[in-house]
């Protein structure tokens, strides 16, 4: 079928507004924020229906069309770049919020629901819940960051955005409408047990085994207190000495901290230079929350208690700071002290170029991470800036290293992807696993996983999409190259 | 008026949380004149954290270390530093050890207002 068919049978199915092949769309929806290469779709389309998303995946099987399903784009890792003449599928125009169940506290949400919708929909209505945040911007994909297995601020408490969805309305890259979780039984979307676990085909996934048109994602209660503080340590071992200890409390909603980079980021310096050995290296912070004062004092009081039991084992901790406090300082402060957050200085940048390694390992390696990747970071001339949260209680951790680049300049890309690969050779090496992995960091893991997995993988992306049509290359699956790694293991 | 700092990518937190504070405080009439009309260096310290406030009459340079000479010097923990910084009144402190002036203290207490948040 030739390129004026598809577009003939695309508007038959959307109408002509929903449908673009012009230039500037095309160029638009040609990259993200990353150094991955670019590449150019044939056309970008909005669905509004899942019966539209069926239809377009059905016409992709006969034309043999390529499809990436796309939101914001804001994952990092490249994984909306489509391929070259192939269809983007824009989300963005099914943002309705179905259902909000105050009872069993979820909400029926469409993909392209952001973040910032969701809050306002929880403000507005005044329903007395709330949904975790990540660190990304307010028009972030509430779905396609629970998907791509990504994180926020109640992920300490929770574990990954994946583990808070309760079910899924999903199309098959064969066009077949397919309900996993306790909506495949019950009229409620309450849970993904005790039913066989088929939301999992579709987490990680990439959006190579089918788009998501509906989920249930799980809501917290709305408490009436809450305080963000700060703390600044001098070394990563004593930071994470005492984040593993904090993490040990089940009082904090979220435990977490950055390297002293973004500090510097905040009062506008935008290539910090090497840090004055006298300054604080981590900034961690922990968000409490509580039903009333008194519940609020008490997790004070033991989180002081904490902090004075380091001092007194010879630690150097600074006294927590209210972020509130930090505002009156700088009010750039403020972006931390409000959800969703956005940190404007991570992306408003000369170039606009982001990228990061971002994975989940163990907590107890995170100081050797986090000391191994400052110096990977400063080899590349890049300044270290680093993310970490240790997870759902502490049981692993995130170490996030982030880029900031100029995507203008040839040159800087190719430094931003050096140093991601140094980076991720580095975390591998640690047992640290990348989230939302590119395909880059796919080929440098590849060799490492597991056989029986690798095959696995393949024989289900091959039983689901028998023609290869679903955001094809993410995760390898279906290239020359990982049916080379497998029959070379064989 | 300006406040300038010194080798900026370098500059240690302490000498930026200085920078934006006096800036804020320089926007008011009175403070600018105070400023304007006074030379000299003044050393300060919280935690590990050092810097110098050079004051050179149009400018204010923020310097990361301790410069020598220096006409008063100030210098105390981080929290201690940040709580004067945030507008508590630095007496008891003093009094209470947690808190080391020296140099013309005169001088200092009459800069004081240029480097507490108002």
């Amino acid at each position: 079928m030739n390129a004026d068919e598809i577009k003939k049978r695309l508007v038959a199915i959307l109408g002509p507004e929903r449908v673009n092949t012009d230039d500037a769309t095309l160029e638009k929806y040609s990259k993200d924020m990353t150094e991955a290469p670019e590449a150019r779709p044939g056309f970008v389309v909005f669905p509004q229906t899942t019966e539209e998303v069926a239809a377009i995946v059905k016409l992709a099987n006969e034309a043999k069309l390529p499809l990436t399903p796309r939101v914001a784009g804001t994952n990092l890792g490249g994984l909306t770049i489509p391929s070259p003449g192939g269809c983007v599928i824009d989300l963005t125009q099914m943002n309705r919020v179905l259902e909000v169940n105050p009872s069993e506290r979820y909400a029926i949400i469409e993909p392209g629901v952001t973040f910032e919708g969701i809050k306002k929909h929880l403000d507005e209505n005044r329903y007395d819940l709330v949904i975790g945040y990540p660190l990304s911007p307010p028009w972030t994909s509430v779905v396609a960051n629970c998907l791509l297995d990504g994180l926020g601020n109640l992920s300490f408490r929770y574990g990954t955005m994946a583990e808070w969805i309760n079910g899924i309305e999903a199309v098959l890259p064969t066009g077949e409408v397919i309900r996993a979780g306790s909506c495949a039984l019950s009229p409620l979307w309450f849970n993904r047990a005790p039913m066989p676990d088929l939301v999992g085909l579709f987490v990680s996934w990439q959006g190579t085994t089918g788009i998501v048109t509906k989920m249930a994602v799980q809501l917290w209660p709305r408490r009436a207190e809450r305080l963000r503080t700060f703390i600044m340590f001098y070394t990563w071992k004593e930071a994470f000495e005492m984040l593993a200890r904090f993490a040990r409390y089940n009082i904090y909603d979220d435990i977490g901290g950055l390297s002293w980079v973004t500090s510097k980021l905040l009062f506008k310096i935008e290539k910090p230079g090497p840090k004055d050995p006298n300054e604080p290296i981590f900034f961690l912070y922990l968000d409490i929350s509580a039903e009333d004062k008194e519940e609020l004092h008490l997790k004070i009081k033991m989180m002081n208690r904490e902090l004075e039991r380091g001092r007194d084992q010879g630690m150097q901790i600074e006294s927590p700071m209210d972020v509130r406090t930090l505002t009156s300082i700088n009010p750039d402060f403020e972006k931390f002290a409000e959800f969703p957050t956005y940190l404007d200085f991570l992306i408003e940048t000369k170039g606009q170029g982001l990228t990061w390694v971002g994975t989940y390992g163990p907590v107890n390696r995170l100081a050797e991470g986090a000391e191994k990747c400052e110096k990977i970071m400063w080899a590349h001339g890049f300044p270290p800036t680093l993310v970490i949260r240790p997870m759902k209680g502490g049981h692993y951790a995130v170490l996030r290293c982030i880029t900031i680049f100029d995507r203008s300049d040839p040159e800087d890309r190719k430094r931003a992807a050096a140093v991601n690969a140094a980076l991720c050779d580095q975390v591998l090496e640690l047992g640290y696993i990348p989230y939302k992995a590119p395909a880059w960091a796919v080929r440098k893991f590849l060799p490492r996983l597991d056989q029986g997995y690798l095959h696995t993988l393949q024989r289900i992306k091959d039983l689901l999409d028998p023609n290869g049509i679903m955001n094809p290359g993410k995760w390898l699956l279906g290239t020359e190259e990982l049916k080379q790694a497998l029959k070379t293991r064989e | 008026m300006e406040v300038v700092l010194e080798k900026p990518e370098s500059m240690n937190l302490l000498g930026l949380i200085l920078k934006m504070i006096i800036e804020r405080n320089l926007k008011q009439g009175m403070m600018a004149d105070l400023v304007a009309n006074t030379r000299g260096n003044l050393r300060l310290g919280a935690g590990q954290m050092k810097a110098t406030l050079k004051f050179e009459g149009e400018r204010v340079v923020v310097a990361r270390d301790w410069l020598i000479p220096a006409r008063a010097k100030v210098a105390a923990s981080l929290d201690t530093f940040l709580a004067i910084g945030l507008g508590k009144n630095p007496v008891i402190p003093f009094l209470l050890g947690k808190i080391s002036l020296g140099g013309n203290l005169l001088w200092l207490l009459k800069l004081m207002p240029v480097f507490q948040v108002k």
